[in-house]
C-alpha cells in the first residue's frame, strides 16, 4: 500500500468495511496501529501504515440528511466529493472548497484541512465542517464542534487522521447560481509577472491558479499561465457557448522506464503556453472540468512508471514569497529532471485547525519524478522553505523531517497533547507520524 | 438471527416529503442482501431514477443508514425488511409482509451469496452444506415463495445474481461454482411460467467485481467496478434481457469454455 505518488509503500493489513458493525470489527481487531484511509489521493506517506490495521472507508459512504435551508450536509466519512457536488450541484448546491480532484473523501478533507482555488475568497474545507462525530480506539463516539470539544476539533481538522476514523461530519454547501464556470486565462512570461498578475487579481476573482512550467529556466522561470474562474450566473447561462463536459480518459499502463518523459513534458509545456493566446483567452466550462482538471486523465500517476513521483508543496508569507519561490523554482528547475508539474496558488488565511496547512500567502506545488537523488533535492527545498518561514503541506509530504515539522507547525505541542488526551495508548498511527515524531511531543 | 420480520420505513431525512405509502411504493425495487456491494450501488442506480425501495437484509440498522441515503438520492420511499438467508423458516412472513406492503407490481433483486476461501471449506467440509445452502437453497425457497406473488401482480421483474463461476464449475472453488450453477439452472426453469404471467427474468452473471466477497483476494481478472456492474445490471433489467454478463465480453469467453472439451478444459485449468 502506498500514497497516490506510489513511493514509499509499506504493508499493512487492510479492511473495508461495508457497514458500520463491521467498522467495529476492524477496529476491535486492529493490531500494531491504527489508521483510517479514504481515497488513497495523499501523496506520500499520510494514509499508510508498516505493519500495522488501515481501514479503507471508502465503502462508508453515505449520506444522511440534507437541509435546504441551510445547506448543511451530514454524510459519512467515505463519501467523495465529486459524488456530492454531481448530486448537489443540479439542487443548487455545491461544496464551497474542493482540491484539483473530486477524488478524495470527507474524512480525508477534513484530515488534510483542503483547499481549492478560492482560498483568498472561501477559506480551507475545515471551515465549512459544522461537526465531526470522530470513533476511537475504543470503539467510543465523540461528537466534536466548535461548542463542544473545541480542542479536540480543532485537533481533527487537519489532524491527519490521528485523532481517531471521522465516522460522520456536517458539511455545510453553498448554493451554486449554476453548473458553469466562466474561465478566463493569461500568458505570463516570468515571474515577476505572474506574481504582479496574481497581486491584481487575487481580492477580485473568486477561482485562481496558475500553471507554472517547472522546466523553464533563466529569463523565463516562472512563467506560465495564470487561470481565473467566476461562477456564471443562472440568468446567463444560455448567453455563453459552452464547451462540452471533457471525456475522460485513463492512463493503461505505466511508462516504461526508458520513456523521455522529460522532453515529453517540455513540448507539451511549449504548446500549452503556446495554447493561450498572447491577449488572453476566454471560455465556459462545466464546473467539474474547472475544479478538477486532475481528473480528466484517471490513473496519471502511471504516467510517473514505476518508480513513482512525489509533490512538493509548501506555502510561503506574501512578503517573502517573490524570493523564496524564485529560489524553490531555480533549484528544481537545475535538478534533473526537475518538476513536471509546478502549481501556484494564492492563500488568504490560516485554517481552523491545529495542523491545518492554510496560512495568508502563496503555495508552490511542485511534481517531481522519483529519482536515486531526489531525497537529496527534498531536503534542499526543506531547507529552503525553512529559511523563508514557508510551511509543508502534510498531505502531499513524504519526506520533512521531524524537525521542519515542529518549526513550521507552531502548534505541534498543543496537537500532540489532544492526542494524548484522546487516545493515550497511541493506537492511531500513521507512516507520516512516525517519521514526524508527532507525538514525542505529548507532555 | 431470525426475529420477526417487520417492515419499518427507512428514517426520513428532513427533506423527504411525507409521501403516502401506497402510492409511493408503485414500482418498487425489493432487493433481498441490500448490504453486498452490488446491490448497494444498485439501489443508487435506482433510486435516481425515482424508485421506491425495500431494502432487506440482516442488519436493519446499517439499513436504515443506507435508507437515508437512498431517499436524498431520488427515492420516494424507502423500507427496510429484516431478511436471513440462514432462516429459510421466515420465507413464508417475509412474503405476506410483501404482498400487504406492495399491492402494484414490483420488481426483485436476489444479491446474497457467500464464497468462503476454498481451503475453509477443505478444512471445514460442513461449510459445503452451508454455502450450497445460503447460495442455492436459500434463493430457491425465497423463489418459490416468491414466484406466485410477482404472478398475481401479473408484471415486474425478477433480477438474479449468478456468477460466470456457476458456467463452468472450476476447480479452484468447485462448491461455490457448484451452488452457483444450482441457482441458474433453478432460473432457467422458473424464467418461462413467470414470463407467461408477464413477469420478466434476468439472470445476471458477473465476473470477479470488487466488493466485500472479494476484496482482499486474488482473482483471475481485475475486479470490475461495483457501480459499473451494477449499471449494467440495470440496463439489462430496463431492456428486458434474459441473460446478462457482466463484463459484457464474457459472455463469449464463457461460451467458449462450455464448448471446450472436458479433457482441454482440464490441461487449462492446470
Amino acid at each position: 500500500m502506498s500514497g497516490f505518488g506510489r513511493t514509499h509503500p509499506s504493508l499493512a493489513h487492510v479492511s473495508r468495511p461495508q457497514r458500520r458493525a463491521q467498522l467495529l470489527e476492524a477496529i476491535a481487531g486492529s493490531e500494531g496501529g491504527l489508521l483510517a484511509r479514504g481515497c488513497g489521493r495523499a501523496y506520500g506517506d499520510a494514509a499508510q501504515l508498516d505493519g500495522g490495521t488501515v481501514i479503507d472507508m471508502t465503502r462508508l459512504d453515505r449520506l444522511l440528511d440534507f437541509d435546504p435551508s441551510s445547506g448543511v450536509l451530514v454524510c459519512e466519512a467515505g463519501v467523495r466529493l465529486g459524488d456530492i457536488d454531481a448530486l448537489f450541484v443540479p439542487r443548487g448546491f455545491a461544496l464551497p472548497v474542493v482540491p484539483g480532484t473530486g477524488q478524495v473523501s470527507v474524512g480525508g478533507a477534513i484530515a488534510a484541512d483542503i483547499h481549492g482555488k478560492n482560498h483568498d475568497s472561501a477559506g480551507s474545507f475545515g471551515e465549512y465542517v459544522e461537526w465531526i462525530d470522530l470513533l476511537g480506539g475504543d470503539g467510543a463516539v465523540r461528537h466534536l464542534s466548535p461548542q463542544q470539544d473545541a480542542e479536540a476539533f480543532a485537533a481533527t481538522i487537519g489532524g491527519m487522521g490521528l485523532t481517531g476514523i471521522v465516522l460522520q461530519a456536517a458539511i455545510r454547501l453553498v448554493p451554486v447560481p449554476s453548473p458553469f464556470i466562466h474561465c478566463r486565462e493569461r500568458r505570463l512570461t516570468d515571474l515577476d509577472a505572474m506574481l504582479t498578475a496574481i497581486a491584481g487579481i487575487r481580492d477580485s476573482a473568486t477561482y485562481s491558479v496558475a500553471w507554472i512550467d517547472g522546466l523553464a529556466r533563466g529569463k523565463n522561470l516562472g512563467r506560465g499561465i495564470l487561470q481565473l474562474g467566476e461562477a456564471v450566473p443562472a440568468e446567463l447561462v444560455g448567453k455563453y457557448k459552452i464547451r462540452r463536459p471533457a471525456r475522460a480518459h485513463r492512463v493503461p499502463f505505466e511508462l516504461p522506464r526508458g520513456f523521455p518523459l522529460k522532453t515529453a513534458v517540455r513540448l507539451y509545456n511549449k504548446l500549452h503556453m503556446a495554447r493561450v493566446p498572447a491577449g488572453g483567452s476566454v471560455r465556459t466550462l462545466p464546473r467539474q472540468d474547472f475544479l478538477h482538471p486532475l481528473d480528466g486523465l484517471g490513473d496519471w500517476n502511471r504516467l510517473y512508471g514505476r518508480r513513482g513521483f512525489v509533490q512538493f508543496q509548501c506555502v510561503i508569507a506574501d512578503e517573502l514569497a517573490q524570493p523564496g519561490l524564485r529560489k524553490l523554482l531555480e533549484t528544481v528547475s537545475r535538478s534533473r529532471p526537475g518538476a513536471l508539474l509546478a502549481v501556484l496558488k494564492t492563500m488568504g488565511r490560516s485554517g481552523r485547525g491545529m495542523l491545518s496547512f492554510a496560512r495568508r500567502g502563496h503555495s508552490l506545488a511542485l511534481d517531481i519524478p522519483w529519482r536515486r537523488h531526489t531525497p537529496e533535492l527534498l531536503a534542499e527545498l526543506e531547507r529552503i522553505a525553512l529559511d523563508c518561514g514557508a510551511r509543508v503541506y502534510l498531505a502531499k509530504d513524504s519526506a520533512l523531517s521531524p524537525e521542519g515539522f515542529a518549526a513550521m507547525y507552531p502548534e505541534h505541542e498543543r496537537f500532540a497533547a489532544v492526542l494524548q488526551r484522546l487516545d493515550p495508548a497511541g493506537r492511531f498511527q500513521s507512516d507520516q507520524a512516525r517519521r514526524l515524531g508527532v507525538r514525542t511531543y505529548a507532555p | 438471527m431470525s426475529d420477526e420480520p417487520s417492515l419499518v420505513p427507512a428514517d426520513a431525512p428532513s427533506e423527504a416529503p411525507a409521501a403516502a405509502p401506497a402510492a409511493a411504493l408503485d414500482d418498487a425495487w425489493v432487493i433481498f442482501g441490500a448490504s453486498s456491494g452490488i446491490a448497494r450501488a444498485f439501489m443508487r442506480i435506482a433510486a435516481q431514477h425515482g424508485k421506491p425501495l425495500v431494502l432487506a437484509g440482516r442488519d436493519v440498522e446499517d439499513l436504515a443508514i443506507d435508507g437515508r441515503d437512498l431517499v436524498l438520492r431520488g427515492s420516494p420511499a424507502v423500507r427496510t425488511l429484516t431478511f436471513d438467508a440462514d432462516a429459510p423458516a421466515s420465507f413464508a412472513a417475509l412474503t405476506a409482509m410483501i404482498d400487504t406492503a406492495l399491492p402494484q407490481p414490483f420488481n426483485v433483486l436476489l444479491a446474497f451469496a457467500v464464497l468462503p476461501k476454498p481451503q475453509d471449506i477443505v478444512a471445514d467440509p460442513d461449510l459445503a452444506r452451508r454455502v450450497v445452502a445460503i447460495n442455492a437453497g436459500a434463493p430457491l425457497a425465497l423463489m418459490q415463495h416468491l414466484a406466485p406473488l410477482l404472478q398475481r401482480r401479473g408484471g415486474g421483474r425478477l433480477v438474479v445474481l449468478g456468477s460466470v463461476a456457476g458456467d463452468r464449475v472450476r476447480p479452484g472453488n468447485p462448491v461455490y461454482g457448484a451452488s452457483k450453477m444450482a441457482l441458474h439452472g433453478f432460473v432457467q426453469a422458473l424464467a418461462p411460467g413467470l414470463a407467461r404471467s408477464g413477469v420478466g427474468v434476468t439472470l445476471v452473471k458477473p465476473g470477479p467485481v470488487d466488493t466485500p466477497m472479494t476484496f482482499g483476494r486474488a482473482t483471475a481478472l481485475r475486479p470490475a467496478s461495483a457501480e459499473d456492474c451494477a449499471a449494467a445490471i440495470w440496463r439489462a433489467a430496463q431492456k428486458g434481457r434474459r441473460v446478462v454478463y457482466f463484463p459484457a465480453l464474457l459472455r463469449w469467453v464463457m461460451l467458449a469454455v462450455r464448448l471446450l472439451p472436458d479433457f482441454m478444459l482440464r490441461r487449462l485449468a492446470k
